[in-house]
């Protein structure tokens, strides 16, 4: 009968070994293994998502001229729109700054919106996350908000070279300072809600127990700047109902998160940019 | 020293499952459902590879979903993969392993056993648990209804690979083309 050897007759202690040698190794190999997986799986990610840009660029082909010109006039319409928008925010923008300059306060931080088409989303029972067409190759930042059309989207866990991860705002690890709108006091923010075939969800907490929701609109939860990551306003969603704690004296609230935050197919990144203009103490 | 080299072809056959898992979920997420397809990875390699080979295919795919996990450390799901592969392997002999009704089975096993245990480590996580018990529980429905329907088709994926690189397993499988 041949002779079986160590790894044959004891698979579970080789086992164990592995597992030693995996634990006492350094993490910057660990490090390594993984970004090196990362960087294999990118180009399948991309090249998939290059497919469906291509499958909307033929359905796109074949849309009708009269549709395309009902669209084209839509479109004309609503530019000149955000033209008028544009300078109105060009005026308002000019008169913060003196403002900001008369009563030498600290100047709002500018950004720099880095537009990013969405490779995969990835909304598991787990973990909720997004990658983007952008990396470190565009100038994206571990941290950097993330946001759209309906207000926040997440923020950035992972940079790679040419693509990035989004943790989404109804990941349960996302927290943020966040306020109601219209009051002052800083709550806190968790993401978390993602029942089968509903609107995402998060939860607002130490909500004071004498504050009731008004009954003619969901009040906006937005943004309250502390933190240093998300600036001031920017929407998270609404909030919904109340509940009592039973532990604190503060109620705890639900917030309706966007609809369309599982459906989004472009991001904004936004980039603090560093070189903006700080008030000194001259002045 | 071990020269089977079968776990690469088969690790090439996974990445080819995992490309289209995670090109459903793409287009699942707009209604809060996904699948989960881990067990259905590595269940061929566990049934009908010898313990070695089939341990490096499991370890592998294990580092390949780790990689982009973002709640536990890297190197919990080979563990856990791994682990369930030796658990599976002491069982094959005393079942059928190579009637494709077997390994659909298995595959449902092991797929079940790798979605309760990370059900279970993501729980404490959780702000609503009841939404998370119920999500879980439809997730695990339909990802256990695609491993039913695909699984004939991945692992005759899988053997017509390995008979297309000259690898065959040792005995003819059932599920052969």
């Amino acid at each position: 009968m041949p002779r079986k050897s160590l790894f044959q007759r004891r698979p579970l202690l080789v086992l164990g070994i592995a597992f030693l040698v995996w634990l006492l190794l350094p993490g910057i190999i660990k490090t390594f293994f993984r970004s090196s997986i990362i960087e294999l799986q990118a180009p399948s990610r991309q090249a998939a998502s290059v497919v469906r840009d291509v499958q909307d660029y033929w359905a796109l082909r074949t849309a009708g001229r009269n549709t395309l010109l009902r669209e084209l006039s839509d479109l004309s319409r609503q530019n000149s729109y955000y033209q008028l928008r544009s300078q109105r925010i060009s005026l308002l923008e000019e008169e913060i700054k003196r403002w900001e300059q008369l009563y030498n306060l600290p100047s709002h931080p500018e950004y720099h919106f880095e537009i990013a088409r969405v490779v995969q989303r990835d909304s598991t029972t787990w973990w909720q996350e997004m990658t983007i067409r952008k990396g470190r190759q565009h100038g994206i930042r571990e941290g950097a908000p993330v946001v759209f059309a309906g207000g926040v989207v997440g923020r950035i866990r992972e940079v790679h070279l040419a693509t990035s991860t989004v943790e989404l705002l109804s990941s349960p690890g996302l927290r943020l300072s966040a306020r109601i709108s219209g009051k002052s006091r800083p709550l806190g923010f968790q993401g978390g809600g993602n029942r089968p075939f509903h609107t995402p969800t998060g939860k607002l907490d130490f909500i004071p127990i004498n504050y009731q929701i008004p009954e003619e609109t969901e009040p906006l939860v937005i943004t309250t700047g502390l933190g240093g990551i998300f600036p001031e306003g920017l929407v998270i969603g609404r909030l919904t109902n109340l509940k009592e704690s039973e532990e604190t004296l503060f109620q705890a609230g639900q917030v309706r998160l966007d609809q369309r935050l599982n459906q989004i197919r472009e991001v904004a990144v936004m980039i603090a940019l560093e070189d903006s203009p700080q008030p000194t103490d001259e002045e | 020293m071990n020269k089977d080299y079968r776990w690469t072809v088969l690790f090439l056959s996974s990445l080819v499952g995992w490309f289209f898992w995670r090109e459903i979920n793409h287009f699942l997420t707009p209604y809060h459902l996904s699948l989960y397809l881990g067990g259905l990875l590595i269940t061929f390699g566990i049934l009908r590879l010898p313990l070695y080979s089939g341990l490096i295919h499991s370890a592998l795919v294990g580092a390949w979903l780790d990689a982009a996990a973002p709640t536990y450390p890297f190197g919990t799901g080979i563990l856990v993969f791994s682990l369930l592969h030796l658990l599976v392997f002491t069982l094959r002999q005393k079942i059928p392993h190579d009637t494709s009704a077997w390994m659909i089975l298995a595959a449902l096993l092991i797929n079940f056993l790798l979605f309760l245990f990370w059900t279970v480590y993501h729980y404490p996580l959780q702000i609503d648990p009841q939404g998370y018990l119920w999500r879980s529980l439809v997730d695990l429905i339909i990802s256990q209804i695609a491993i039913t329907i695909v699984a004939v088709w991945f692992f005759s994926l899988q053997n017509s690979l390995l008979h297309l690189c000259r690898m065959p397993l040792d005995e003819d499988s059932p599920l052969s083309p």
